[in-house]
């Protein structure tokens, strides 16, 4: 696992590595991707279909006509966003 | 030169299931138009940490019952997968939606719709139906480009959407116009939603000429906006063509205020949406039973109802599609058609002069003053005579505005004057009032229409008009022999 | 009347609560004595609610108590919540600089149904970084430290709600375990710690790390208060599609019912999971074996892939991670950083690079390395199938037997700094308890004995749904050996 490919994750996943913690992933890598790789040793895993939920239960349906509260205080975003105007502010989306 | 076989366009139409009470994914009400921003919201829509989704039933029902009316075959099993990337109107960075994989796909796929276009039935087929959450919405400061940060509202943020996408079989903007008016309608009869709400029809467009790179078009607002982009972008591309460039793939942008496609910035990297199930949302097992419930509740569609057109109004099929694809104004039609049998004549007032006055006065169709009765007794009068087609048009916009009832007029007067005499002593008014008009026409016989007009407009259109015309030209022929 | 409320079972408190609610009041006051004098020393909470805003509290619900007579169950108890689990108007960090300061505007499913109960929450305990951990060593704050040995680690990731109880800070406490978050502490820390079967417990309101393993659980001093505990959080709740909807029973009932009538079980000894451990821990762990084994009948099972379920559970835990974590960027809540004419993807990045330690964005970069189209198949999908298969190879082995014992942790708790240091020595020490996560099977912890006197406990993993058996095993070892309602001298 090479800088090329740590650099593509963080964009990936928005998220940077300080030189020291690159540092420290370079050396950890290789053995957690020798680890991954003990999967691929699993004999015929191939016959087996994947296991996405452990249990067979029946998805959850929600009736429409039970409809909910509005916020109109908004309590969801105050203590947390910062709101102008009653719109949670965000950076900028255009990018030039 | 090119030929319209060589044009590849494939749609994308995001719909707002607005019938629905709730959002897809948690109960909070979603009737948010013209609301304050960011109070029809709760922690599920906001992704705030530890929330979870819980799927709105009768939004799957609507997904099947398009995915039955839109004739695609419904996948066994509805797997929810997340969809991920970053933007601030995506709260959880991720977007449920479906896609295909192992054990996963689309909850319908292969379908198909039938169009109608300059005389032509053709089919264009539809490659997959998704059901997935709409994100918030982006405002900016002043321009887009100014706005030093955005203003997000998340009243929208977990609406539930249809994502349909078709095969690129459409092959010029007025078959696209043609695919986009059956597909409205469609959904129109199924009430799942209504289009015309803002922002709830939102297409984006591919589109390719011959051999080249596929041009991705973000961003019209309106059906009626897709006939031009597309229109725009088709030229645009047969000129680079034409001047031996190429074209390249990209995603633009349609600017309807300048009329102009823009390139979107290209990114420097595929975007890698990394699909996988959502481990918080077990599948469903879609069963025929259920399928066939919401089959059975199914209401006329407007293939079938075309087809009924045809059959019980002997109709054909130009101007059963034309009725059909407006709902109202078929259902209008029928009302009609329940108490006057002249189909073709009715269907006629109702596709031109009558609809054309709805749009001019921009009426709504659930408010309208004008009843079905007052058109089949405007009808009713002019089979018997008492008022004359030209009078029908001239009292037409009346009677569609405010709903004023014909027997009324006709009890005022207001009907077809036959009267030889009458028409004589008008004219003759109309002589005396407009000398220099008389001897143009005594001059020139083709200048008789200013005359004509003029007793028209006296008499309110009711004048018969041959007669009219063979009483001017006697008394404009009387006055030439004395001169 | 008790004097002394230090380290008193929650059962025996509620029975005093029950004839004389008054004694709520010197029984928190009292803890909070017991937390000011040894909580500088063990650091188990991030938030500590003050006396007074608990005691006004209290002071409602003495007067409802006295006036309903409601049965609420867990009336006046303490209860010490890990810091993933929301709590509305309480600060929820996860141990993460990302939620330092995100009060959260609703209640956990749990903590409903714990105020429900009469309940008292005193705080919100330390734990590794967004649960990724095994020491309590990731969390951006500060360590906690084992209650028996102040320079180890209590364990993770629910190292803190442990040392707690251990401490004698807490009567009873939540965690959530999905590689073995509960355990794991509770084997460190000699206390008792319960992952129940997936689903059985609601998730919502608890905060994601991965959404396929994780479940919220019990932790607590006896068995006993576990199985009280057990009774107010578990049940099917609406709010949470993967919960499971089947009736349940009275746990604390039933196994007192399955106890008294003292079954003799078939235990399966899961062979490789005692060899992977070091040595004092495996002569700890066969003692308990062997007394247990007198009684019921045992017998040795293979676990074929013991390491590879390590991989798998990685692979999956990274790969949810990354997306559950995906939704940190300091926008609706969260970290905040001034981003004035600056673009999302750089704000988003700076406000993730600061918000999360460097174990959490490791996972979250390897979680999207293995979703990347290149590797989806490679690891992920595998990864799936292997799950799909280890459960059916346990479906085969509980069908013969009423159990699987094996030492919950392969190591005794380590010292503060070494475990942390080796991350695949870290991954591995996850060995005995992914399992259980990986087949949404219920285990527990059982204290079981001192190694140098470090805590050492007995995993029993029974099968879905069948908590009871796993209790009365817990009881039936807890009664033999006594080692239930221990305090650690701090």
């Amino acid at each position: 696992m090479d800088k090329d490919i740590i650099e593509h994750l963080e964009r990936l996943a928005l998220v940077s590595f300080i030189p020291e913690e690159r540092e420290k992933l370079v050396g950890e890598l290789d053995k957690i991707i020798e680890m991954f790789n003990l999967i691929n040793s699993v004999e015929n895993l191939d016959k087996w279909e994947p296991l996405y939920h452990v249990h067979d239960i029946p998805l959850t349906l929600r009736e429409d006509d039970a409809v909910g509260e509005r916020d109109p205080e908004r309590s969801m975003l105050k203590d947390n966003a910062i709101l102008v105007e009653g719109y949670v502010k965000a950076p900028k989306t255009m990018v030039k | 030169m090119s030929s319209s076989s060589e044009v590849k366009i494939g749609l994308e139409i995001h719909v707002q299931l607005t019938s629905l009470k709730t959002k897809l994914f948690c109960s909070t009400p979603s009737d948010y138009r013209g609301e304050e921003p960011n109070t029809y919201v709760c922690p599920v829509c906001l992704g705030l940490p530890g929330t979870l989704p819980v799927v709105n039933k009768k939004a799957i029902e609507y997904a099947i019952a398009v995915s039955l009316a839109l004739n695609c075959e419904i996948n066994d099993k509805l797997v929810f997968v997340r969809k991920h990337y970053f933007y601030p109107d995506l709260p959880k960075n991720y977007q449920i939606s479906q896609y295909n994989g192992p054990g996963f796909s689309s909850i319908a796929k292969n379908g198909y719709v039938r169009i109608f276009v300059d005389g032509k039935t053709k089919i264009v087929r539809i490659r997959r139906i998704n059901i997935e959450e709409d994100p918030g919405k982006i405002h900016y400061i002043g321009g887009i480009e100014i706005s030093p940060y955005s203003l997000v509202d998340y009243n929208r943020s977990g609406i539930a959407l249809l994502e349909i996408v078709t095969e690129p079989d459409i092959e010029n903007p007025k078959e696209a116009r043609a695919f986009l008016d059956k597909l409205t309608a469609i959904l129109e009869y199924l009430g799942v939603t209504d289009t015309s709400r803002e922002g709830a029809f939102r297409v984006d467009a591919n589109i390719s000429i011959a051999g080249s790179s596929r041009v991705e078009v973000k961003n019209i607002g309106s059906i009626k906006e897709v006939e031009k982009a597309l229109t725009y972008e088709i030229i645009r591309q047969k000129n680079i063509v034409e001047r031996g460039g190429e074209v390249k793939r990209e995603t633009r942008h349609w600017d309807s205020s300048k009329g102009v496609t823009v390139p979107l910035r290209s990114k420097e990297f595929e975007e890698d949406y990394r699909y996988f199930p959502d481990p918080d949302l077990p599948p469903m097992v879609i069963t025929k039973e259920f399928t066939d419930t919401i089959a059975k509740k199914m209401p006329e569609l407007p293939d079938a109802r075309i087809e009924r057109f045809m059959n019980q109004y002997s109709l054909d099929e130009y101007r059963a599609t034309v009725l059909v694809l407006i709902k109202w104004l078929a259902d209008f039609f029928e009302d009609c058609a329940k108490m006057y049998n002249n189909y073709k004549k009715l269907a006629d007032l109702l596709i031109t002069d009558f609809l054309r006055w709805i749009k001019e006065f921009d009426l709504s169709p659930r408010e309208l003053k004008v009843q079905p009765l007052h058109i089949v007794k405007l009808l009713q009068y002019l089979d018997k005579g008492i008022v004359s087609i030209k009078m029908v048009k001239e009292s037409l916009p009346k009677i569609v505005k405010e709903g004023i009832d014909i027997d009324k007029l006709v009890a005022e007067g207001y009907t077809k004057l036959d009267d030889e005499t009458a028409i004589e002593k008008i004219a003759r008014e109309v002589i005396i009032e407009n000398p220099k008009a008389v001897r143009d026409a005594i001059e020139n016989p083709k200048a008789l229409n200013f005359l004509i007009g003029m007793v028209m407009k006296k008499t309110r259109g009711r004048a018969d008009p041959n007669k009219t015309v063979e009483i001017i030209k006697k008394l404009l022929e009387e006055m030439r022999n004395r001169s | 009347m008790l004097m002394d409320f230090i380290g008193i079972p929650m059962y025996k408190l509620l029975e005093e609560f029950s004839s004389n609610p008054d004694l709520v009041i010197e029984y928190l006051t009292k803890l909070y004595d017991r937390i000011a004098r040894v909580e500088e020393k063990v650091k188990a909470f991030i938030t500590l609610r003050s006396l007074n805003d608990v005691l006004s509290e209290v002071e409602s619900l003495v007067k409802i108590k006295k006036m309903s007579r409601n049965r609420m169950s867990l009336f006046g108890v303490a209860i010490a919540i890990k810091d993933n689990i929301s709590t509305k108007g309480l600060r929820t960090t996860c141990a993460s600089r990302m939620l330092e300061n995100y009060v959260p505007p609703y209640d956990a499913t749990v903590i409903a149904k714990l105020k429900a109960e009469g309940a008292v929450i005193i705080g919100k305990t330390n734990m590794d970084e967004f649960a990724m951990g095994s020491t309590t060593e990731t969390s951006a704050f500060f360590t906690t430290r084992n209650p028996w040995d102040l320079t180890r680690s209590p364990g993770g990731s629910s190292g803190g709600s442990a040392a707690a109880l251990a401490a004698g800070e807490t009567t009873i406490a939540l965690g959530s375990d999905t590689g073995g978050s509960i355990r794991n502490p509770a084997a460190f820390t000699a206390t008792f710690g319960l992952k129940p079967t997936y689903g059985l417990v609601s998730r919502y309101g608890l905060i994601a790390y991965a959404s396929s393993l994780d479940q919220i659980g019990p932790m607590a001093r006896n068995t006993d208060d576990l199985a009280l505990l057990l009774n107010s959080i578990a049940g099917y709740d609406h709010r949470d599609s993967t919960s499971v909807n089947i009736p349940l029973p009275d746990y604390y009932r039933a196994m007192y019912e399955m106890y008294y009538r003292e079954p003799r079980l078939r235990i399966a000894i899961a062979r490789e999971l005692f060899e992977y451990s070091e040595e004092y821990v495996k002569n700890v762990a066969y003692k308990a074996v062997d007394m247990l084994c007198s009684f019921h009948e045992c017998d040795e099972v293979n676990i074929p892939y013991a390491r590879h379920s390590v991989a798998a559970y990685y692979i999956i835990s990274m790969a949810e991670a990354s997306s559950n974590l995906a939704r940190y960027d300091g926008v609706r809540y969260g970290l905040k950083v001034v981003f004035d004419n600056k673009n999302w993807i750089d704000v988003y990045r700076d406000v993730r690079t600061k918000g999360f330690g460097y174990e959490v964005k490791k996972r979250i970069a390897l979680g999207v390395y293995i979703l990347s189209s290149g590797y989806w198949d490679m690891y992920y999908l595998k990864a799936l199938k292997f799950r799909r298969m280890l459960k059916e190879e346990f479906d085969k082995i509980f069908k013969k037997f009423n159990a699987i014992v094996s030492p919950t942790m392969p190591i005794l708790p380590p010292k503060l700094g070494e475990l942390i240091a080796d991350p695949i020595k870290m991954y591995y020490s996850d060995v005995n308890t992914v399992i259980a996560n990986l087949i949404g099977a219920p285990a527990i912890s059982i204290p079981i004995g001192f190694a140098n006197s470090l805590p050492v406990g007995l995993q029993v993993m029974v099968k879905h749904f069948n908590e009871v058996t796993a209790l009365y095993l817990s009881k039936f070892i807890e009664d033999k050996l006594k080692l239930h309602d221990l305090t650690a001298l701090v």
